[in-house]
């Protein structure tokens, strides 16, 4: 069995899915804070995407240059088939967990 | 500023790998934040991005480093750490006042502590801009440190090929000289070097290349400029490297711009420094003149020889110079010179000044840090009741004395950030404050040693505060925990037993402070008091400079001084004007050797005075007295016998005896004429406030041809008006320029400004001695009501049963003032002893009173008490309105 990812890094998983061709730790972190609304720095992202690399969930690749702004390469992301494989198992152990269960929103039953 | 050192460590802790593509993504996320937040709000945000980001990555590179325990979500230290850290402010958030408090006293403290320590660090500790500074020494002699060390070429020739201590000698002389041309005509300070005078320095160009050997060997054309002149005359353009400019009537070519920080090691004790440097060109008869002191020597010591070593080894030259017949044996060492390391040298006498204003700094932050420590305990006191469910709950003993810690690390790291913006506007003041006495004041800034001192300030307090409350914490006992209903008669005895040596540990601290301000500050009312022998007020003075070009011969000179000067004198709101050579306190006069006629010459005499020169009206002019004989007056001419005035000093010194009226005496021992004594005037104070009187005569201008050989071509100007001098300041411009457009006034104020950056060095002293004494008193003013309040709260129960028994009112209040007082009185005690142990320390910066002085001595411990008083009075009264009922009830 592998080990289960820390909360951060399961939402840096699915943000990196979600903005499919956009994922870098800018619009991820934001896409964290607005989906999620979990409000991290940076760096913090950048600690979830190393260890997502290093367990072969997702792999980095520099862009070109951009032309703007020091003209510095980004470090985009993108799922591994592990990765996504590591998402749909994700998925279904939810929804199966969550199946059936209505949660009334004013905190009683 | 705290964001770009937060910046670089991020920088520095990232991985290698991701550092570019971070940075550029934390810049992006940063200008997205900005747009929807203030600009304080935005930079508070980035500020706490930064240091979490800190965090992140040194916990993702031990994550990188140790896979293996990767396999759970379990935190790392330093995971702990920060969760602590966010514990902690939120703690903190939650009671702003004590934060502010806290955050506000540390602020004070650290700010001031990081102030001074800037100039320390600028002043004292920052190796000079020379190549291996330690190895730099001045030729100077150890019997007047004080005084200026002039040498003659012959001499510093011998130093240099007889010893084997010093491997290089470099030597230089002042001038004034006008830059003309490109804008207004300026007067410069300009600075004639020998041919190893920059190598011996070891400074290369900016821009260019500095003076060589070769340069003053061949007499070339050549100027090499300051950083500053560079700047302000020709806008910083690196084209001016093979320009030609005009320099005093001259034009030369700049061959180097010198760095920004160079300046000549004479420069460090003069308010005006040199900006220019010409090659010293000597014709060879003045290359064999032994008595020609006129240069400043420098010299590169061999490695590993102490200056002890080359003062020896001069001694012994200095001895055959007398067998040679150089110079007469006089005996003693007035002549002799050593080596005076070049750090020692420029630090001088601010060193002790600013070894003291540090101390009493470290003092303020020590009484501030004792107020956090009492702010500290009282908010433990009100959270016993919840460290104790935490502590019953299972918290671990270790955990809560390391959140206490971090809570007073945050404390003090907060305290650190703001003392930082403290510091800043506090080094504005100082540096506005101008003091005189502190060279290299320029260089002062908040660089990363500074806020390195501050970071560890700040952790030294946290240690020093934290460690109550956390010494609290590790005391709590569950047994303590269930049996405390939140009432016992005098809980925690130890508890307040701190808090009374914290009090008495800060008054004793504010009653050296205050002693210490106070001698200082009655030293500066004795400094303004002192009667200079002149008049400064109602007088403007100006420094002028006439150059050889249209000037070409003595008399020209004087003509047009004689002519400036009569129109002066015709001009409305002008009572009279004169020019001297150089102006009373605004730099040191010099001596020149005189023959006194029928005066036996004596082996260890070497009869001299410090010499002057003026127009006729210097007397009148300055309002000094006279009070034998006659002034100049405006028969005295360049034709008729030649006359001098004299100070009583050097009237006594010669004439001890008989009328010094109508003696003669003449300048050095060449042949020029006599000159005849026509009156003596009293005693002016010339090169300092503080210094005892030296011999002091006045030539006349008009007669320098016959009296010294030549007549003088820079003199100052000083002008008595009517009303407020600077008011004259445009006439007096459009006179000089109205008699030659070419001619640069420079230093154009009054007189009574002179008079006062001459006060500058004592005045910067007291002020800061006093800010911090005034601080000093209200930290320790706050803490011991602080003290008394939480007393007075311990004990309500028991003032409540007091009152009960039938204690009186006014019984209570005096029970608590007299508590109040007893504190002070010990800290007082404890204050006055420390005080008269370390005066000494202060002696030589009084002036006018004495160390012990008894008024002081009784003063401060007055206005101490007083403080405590009020202090204690307050929560005094409030323990007097206990209402016994109500207290009894609880």
């Amino acid at each position: 069995m592998p080990k289960a990812l820390t909360p951060l890094e399961l939402l840096t998983l699915v943000a990196v899915a979600r903005l499919a061709d956009e994922a870098y730790a800018v619009p991820i972190r934001e896409e964290i804070k607005a989906v999620a609304g979990r409000s991290v720095s940076i760096a913090a992202i950048y600690g979830a995407l190393d260890a997502l690399e290093r367990r072969g969930l997702a792999s980095a690749a520099l862009s070109d240059p951009r032309p703007e702004r020091g003209g510095r390469a980004r470090r985009y992301y993108r799922l591994t088939t592990h990765g996504r494989e590591w998402i749909r198992r994700e998925r279904e152990q939810a929804l199966r967990m969550w199946h059936g269960i209505a949660v009334d929103s004013r905190g009683g039953r | 500023m705290i964001t770009g050192w937060l910046r670089r460590t991020v920088r520095a802790v990232a991985p290698p790998d991701l550092r570019d593509a971070l940075l550029d993504d934390l810049d992006e996320s940063f200008e997205r934040e900005a747009r929807s937040r203030s600009s304080v709000g935005a930079a508070l945000w980035r500020t706490g991005q930064l240091a979490s980001s800190i965090v992140e990555l040194l916990s993702l590179r031990w994550r990188r480093r140790h896979p293996a325990v990767d396999d759970g979500p379990r935190p790392s230290v330093l995971r702990a750490a920060w969760r602590d850290a966010r514990h902690a402010v939120r703690l903190l958030r939650r009671s702003p006042a004590f934060t502010a408090m806290a955050v506000g006293t540390l602020a004070l403290g650290i700010g001031a502590n990081t102030a001074i320590f800037s100039l320390v660090k600028a002043v004292l500790l920052e190796p000079l801009p020379y190549a291996d500074p330690s190895r730099l020494a001045m030729i100077w002699n150890p019997a007047a440190q004080k005084e200026p060390t002039w040498l003659a070429v012959p001499e510093l020739d011998a130093y240099r090929s007889s010893t084997r201590s010093v491997t290089r000698i470099g030597y230089w002389t002042t001038a004034d000289g006008n830059l003309t041309g490109s804008g207004e005509p300026e007067r410069l300070r300009l600075g004639l070097v020998s041919g190893d005078l920059f190598d011996t320095l070891g400074v290369p160009a900016a821009f260019g290349r500095p003076l060589e050997r070769a340069d003053i060997d061949g007499a070339a054309n050549v100027v090499v400029l300051s950083y500053a002149l560079w700047q302000r005359r020709f806008g910083g353009e690196a084209s001016i490297v093979g320009r030609s400019i005009s320099i005093g009537s001259q034009t030369r070519e700049v061959i180097g711009v010198m760095p920004a920080t160079f300046r000549l090691p004479m420069d460090y004790r003069d308010d005006q420094p040199t900006e220019a440097w010409l090659p010293l060109a000597l014709p060879e008869a003045a290359r064999a003149n032994w008595a020609d002191h006129s240069y400043f020597g420098v010299a590169r010591l061999t490695a590993g020889v102490t200056a002890d070593a080359v003062g020896a080894e001069f001694h012994g030259i200095e001895d055959t110079w007398v067998r040679d017949g150089h110079r007469q044996n006089q005996g003693n060492d007035r002549w002799h010179r050593s080596a005076l390391p070049l750090p020692a040298f420029v630090a001088g006498a601010a060193e002790r000044p600013l070894v003291i204003l540090f101390a009493a700094v470290t003092g303020v932050l020590l009484i501030a840090c004792a107020n956090v420590v009492n702010l500290l305990l009282v908010r433990a006191d009100r959270r016993r009741h919840e460290v104790l469910v935490r502590a019953s709950l299972g918290a671990e003993r270790g955990a809560l004395v390391r959140q206490a810690m971090t809570e007073s690390l945050i404390l003090a790291l907060g305290g650190a950030a703001v003392g930082l913006g403290v510091a800043r506007l506090a080094l504005q003041v100082l540096v506005a404050l101008r003091p005189a006495g502190l060279p290299r004041l320029a260089d002062v800034t908040l660089d990363g040693g500074v806020l390195l001192f501050a970071a560890l300030a700040a952790l030294v307090a946290a240690l020093a505060f934290g460690a109550g409350p956390a010494w609290q914490f590790s005391r709590v006992n569950l047994a303590d925990a269930l049996r405390d209903t939140g009432r016992t008669l005098t809980p925690g005895k130890a508890r307040l037993a701190i808090g009374r040596v914290l009090v008495i540990g800060q008054i004793a601290c504010s009653v050296v402070l205050v002693i210490a301000a106070a001698l200082l500050g009655r030293t500066l009312a004795e400094l303004y008091r002192v009667d200079l022998g002149f008049d400064p007020r109602h007088v403007l003075t100006a420094q002028l400079q006439v150059p050889t070009a249209p000037y070409p011969t003595s008399d020209r000179v004087v003509d047009f001084y004689r002519t400036l000067i009569d129109r002066l004198e015709r001009a409305p709101g002008v009572e009279s004007a004169a020019a001297i050579r150089v102006l009373p306190l605004s730099r040191i006069i010099g001596d020149w050797s005189i023959t006194v006629e029928d005066h036996p010459s004596r082996p260890n005499e070497n009869p001299n005075g410090d010499f002057q020169w003026t127009t006729p009206d210097y007397f009148t002019t300055m309002r000094a007295t006279l009070v034998r004989g006659r002034a100049f007056a405006k028969t005295d001419e360049a034709t008729t016998p030649t006359v001098a005035v004299l100070n009583e000093a050097m009237a006594k010194t010669y004439w001890p005896t008989e009328d010094a009226i109508g003696r003669r005496f003449r300048m050095g021992t060449a042949a020029q004429e006599w000159i005849t004594v026509i009156g003596v005037i009293r005693n002016t104070h010339a090169n300092t406030i503080v210094e005892p009187p030296r011999s002091e005569m006045y030539l006349l201008h008009s007669q320098l041809p016959r009296t010294v050989g030549g007549a003088a071509r820079g003199m100052d100007l000083v002008i008595r008006t009517t009303g407020d001098p600077m008011a004259f300041a445009g006439a007096l411009r459009a006179i000089a320029h109205d008699l030659d457009p070419a001619l640069p006034l420079a230093r154009v104020r009054p007189l009574e400004s002179v008079v006062s950056s001459a006060l500058s060095a004592p005045r910067f002293a007291a002020t800061l001695l006093a800010s911090f004494a005034g601080l000093a008193l209200i930290l320790a003013a706050v803490g011991t009501y602080g003290t008394m309040a939480m007393l007075v709260s311990t004990r309500t129960p028991e003032l409540g049963i007091r009152l009960a028994l039938g204690a009186g009112r006014a019984s209570i209040f005096r029970l608590v003032v007299g508590h109040g007082l007893g504190m002070a009185g010990l800290g007082i005690v404890v204050g006055l002893a420390v005080a008269a142990a370390t005066g000494r320390v202060l002696e030589s910066l009084l002036y006018g009173v004495r160390p012990l002085d008894l008024m002081t001595f009784l003063a401060a411990p007055a206005a101490l008490a007083l403080m405590a008083f009020v202090a204690s009075a307050v929560p005094a009264r409030r323990a007097a309105r206990v209402d016994p009922l109500v207290t009894m009830r609880e």
